[in-house]
């Protein structure tokens, strides 16, 4: 089914239906809201399991922006009113969600965000706009990062719920991406938009932090599972059809050119998929996992690349056809070194957790 | 899932790790340039219980299992690669396969020895004409009067030149059988320690073995069964090599920290520049995913699960993590990198050598590959 929507380039609402049926937008929320209560650990198996089975990229990327980015801070940061109004909506697919953090001219460096957010009487307005947003022309809700104070850096940063019908909302034109093509991208415009002040989350001013702290964390894990989930179906794919093609008389599985590819891509599957784990079990156990999220999302993304890579490869000529899945990976998967923080980010956070420069001595 | 050792083995690791980074360390340069056998840095190890730590009780062990070991042979390397490779080569690929194959008897004369440290193991499995490809053996052991009389010479035996033990695989008629010889039995000859690339502290050298007689007690497993125990022994010996890769890694860390933050270019420290910063991290990631493959590789083992194709890909992917590090390590390091003696230099040489014992990358590869495409 997804093959036809890939093609088509088209968010494929049958199967985001099977996917609330099976209650995989509910996945790690509480039952009070119509979640599953599973922790980080069983949210990331069962988004694997979902990846591997070869659903689209695009789908469990929707999947991540409507959950986790938007699910996530209304549940751990929201307050009771806005969990009953909006996650119970997510959670139930009635309605779409999504996250808008990155500006046009703002990628990480949240601290050149120009979206502002202004107190009005019992409103905000808000200004500006978010680039590359998932779910952008579907979506119902979104929780958007807005500058509240512009002279308090990162603590002048909040987070809002904004719905697609406040006055002053507007989606621009769906963007056309490389791969992910069943997820649809765009941006989102604030006019003037209008978003009552219980519609804020947290406090003033923690938007930032709860960036960082929260969903980042989430994102780095849960939603890279989907990424495991990938890679290892181009894997399978791979010797699959290294066993059925044959030449010179025997199956290309037979020559070592092809089995030592098949090895490589075997040890980056099995080393993402420990750091995947081990970033997941940390946040089930409490245990603060900034840095090995980073590893994780790095060395995820980065192996995903090769391993996608030799995946066209093996598959030869046929690889580079559309109706083959390795081909949609080979797209898809290079989003991982891009979305949520670039590999240089992340090589930017890790090396600012390890290593500790002295200070330069007077003089040298 | 569980990522973490119980508070009883990380104050174990503690324990060695001041050992080795306190009185082992400072040695590492001296036995690698003396091309010396580390023969006391191992007694030091034996008085903390490291040689005795994955032996069972009743054979006066600790009886931790193989994750603990793979910890500590990384802790070790990390301050000597040499003395690392030199005593878990002992624990892993002579101790585990000794309490995992041997009789009641062999393992009642042997294991306490090598728990209290007072022998130390060597593997003789290569040979001239067959490095990887055991069953190939030239070796030969023929049974008469109720012993053993063994022929034939093996290379590239690591340990051989102190060892009480030597582990030897021989034709016994068409199959193979595996031998625990005592080093000291006349006919064994050792020949002088091979000059290495790296590792120079873990002395291989030949060994010769000229009608050795030997008690039939000695043969390991059932005659005839030796292929299956050698690749059990082998097992061990990959994840013995994969630690200790992951040991050379992690000093290559340590090495580049230490200089980028302390070095300064240009009136600032190295370690704020871009280009420096993300090799070591490219560094530190890298070892962190080899370790979590070694750990989960060595538990897999000691779960008895089907881990051979596992255990490959750890040591693949340790000892190829560990080459590629210590080169950083060089370009973190530039012009203080590249002299002899230095520790980023040894480390250079010591991680290739990783890569090539216990059955190089290839080799590895092809396990890998022969599991993926056996399911």
């Amino acid at each position: 089914m997804m093959e036809e929507y890939e093609k088509k380039s088209e968010f494929c609402r049958p199967a985001w239906n099977k996917l609330a049926e099976f209650g995989i937008m509910g996945l790690p929320f509480p039952e009070e809201y119509g979640g599953a209560g599973a922790g980080v650990l069983t949210t990331c198996l069962g988004m694997e399991a979902l990846a591997e089975g070869g659903a689209s990229e695009g789908l469990t990327l929707s999947w991540g922006a409507h959950s986790i980015l938007c699910g996530i801070p209304i549940w751990l940061l929201g307050t009771e009113e806005q969990r009953q109004k909006y996650l119970t909506k997510l959670i139930s697919a009635e309605w779409i969600g999504g996250f808008g953090l990155t500006e046009p001219n703002a990628g990480s460096d949240a601290a050149s965000l120009k979206t502002t957010a202004v107190k009005k009487g019992d409103k905000y307005i808000l200004n500006g706009s978010k680039m590359f947003i998932t779910n952008g022309p579907i979506g119902n809700v979104f929780v958007v990062i807005a500058v509240t104070n512009k002279d308090a850096g990162h603590f002048g940063i909040s987070a809002f719920i904004v719905e697609s019908e406040f006055p002053g909302f507007s989606v621009g034109k769906e963007l056309d991406k490389m791969g992910h093509r069943t997820s649809t991208t765009s941006e989102l415009i604030f006019e003037d938009c209008e978003v009552p002040a219980e519609n804020l989350i947290g406090q003033e001013g923690m938007g930032f932090v709860m960036v960082g702290k929260t969903t980042l964390e989430w994102e780095r894990t849960c939603l890279l599972a989907a990424g495991i989930g990938s890679i290892q179906h181009a894997l399978d794919e791979s010797v699959r059809y290294s066993q059925e093609r044959h030449q010179f008389n025997r199956p290309i599985c037979k020559f070592p050119a092809i089995q030592h590819k098949l090895a490589d891509m075997k040890m980056l599957v099995e080393g993402s998929r420990m750091a995947l784990y081990r970033a997941a079990w940390m946040k089930d156990q409490g245990i603060p996992a900034m840095l090995e999220a980073s590893i994780c999302k790095l060395f995820m993304s980065e192996s995903g690349l090769k391993i996608c890579d030799n995946a066209v490869q093996i598959h030869g000529g046929y690889g580079y056809m559309r109706e083959y899945p390795v081909e949609r990976h080979y797209r898809d998967t290079k989003l991982g070194t891009i979305g949520a923080g670039t590999s240089e980010v992340q090589r930017q956070i890790i090396s600012k957790m390890i290593l500790n420069p002295k200070k330069a001595k007077g003089g040298k | 899932m569980d990522f973490k050792l119980n508070a009883q083995q990380e104050e174990f690791l503690k324990k060695i790790k001041k050992v080795c980074m306190e009185e082992i360390a400072p040695g590492a340069s001296e036995i690698d340039s003396g091309n010396k056998f580390p023969s006391e840095n191992l007694s030091r190890l034996a008085s903390e219980g490291l040689q005795a730590s994955m032996i069972a009780g009743e054979f006066g062990g600790a009886g931790n299992d193989l994750a603990l070991g793979v910890h500590a042979i990384e802790v070790v390397s990390r301050a000597c690669p040499s003395t690392g490779m030199a005593v878990g080569t002992s624990m892993f690929c002579i101790g585990k396969t000794i309490e995992t194959h041997a009789t009641a008897e062999l393992k009642k004369d042997i294991l306490p020895e090598l728990a209290k440290g007072s022998i130390i193991g060597a593997p003789a499995v290569s040979e001239k004409e067959s490095g990887s490809d055991i069953s190939y053996a030239g070796t030969t052991a023929e049974k008469k009067n109720g012993a053993y009389i063994i022929n034939g010479t093996k290379i590239c035996v690591i340990n051989a030149t102190e060892s009480g033990i030597i582990l030897v695989p021989a034709k016994t008629g068409d199959s193979i059988s595996l031998f625990c010889v005592d080093s000291k039995t006349p006919g064994v000859k050792t020949g002088d320690p091979y000059k290495t690339l790296g590792l120079r502290g873990a002395c291989a050298c030949d060994v010769i073995f000229d009608n050795c007689e030997i008690p039939e007690k000695c043969l390991v497993g059932a005659e005839g069964e030796g292929m299956k125990i050698i690749n059990d022994a082998l097992d061990f010996l990959r994840l013995c090599i994969a630690a200790v890769a992951n040991g050379i890694s992690g000093a290559a860390f340590d090495i580049s920290k230490d200089f980028s933050e302390n070095e300064q270019a240009f009136g600032k420290p190295l370690a704020t520049r871009q280009p420096i910063a993300f090799r070591i991290t490219d560094i530190f990631v890298e070892t962190d995913i080899a370790r979590m493959l070694t750990y989960q590789a060595a538990w897999k083992k000691s779960q008895n699960m089907n881990s051979a194709s596992f255990i490959a890909l750890s040591k693949l992917c340790a000892s190829e993590t560990a080459v590629r590090n210590t080169n950083r390590a060089i370009n973190v390091l530039g012009g203080a990198g590249i002299v002899q003696n230095c520790a980023a230099e040894r480390l250079y040489r010591d991680a290739k050598l990783t890569e090539v014992l216990g059955g190089d990358s290839d080799l590895m590869r092809g396990i890998v590959a022969e599991d993926l495409l056996d399911e």
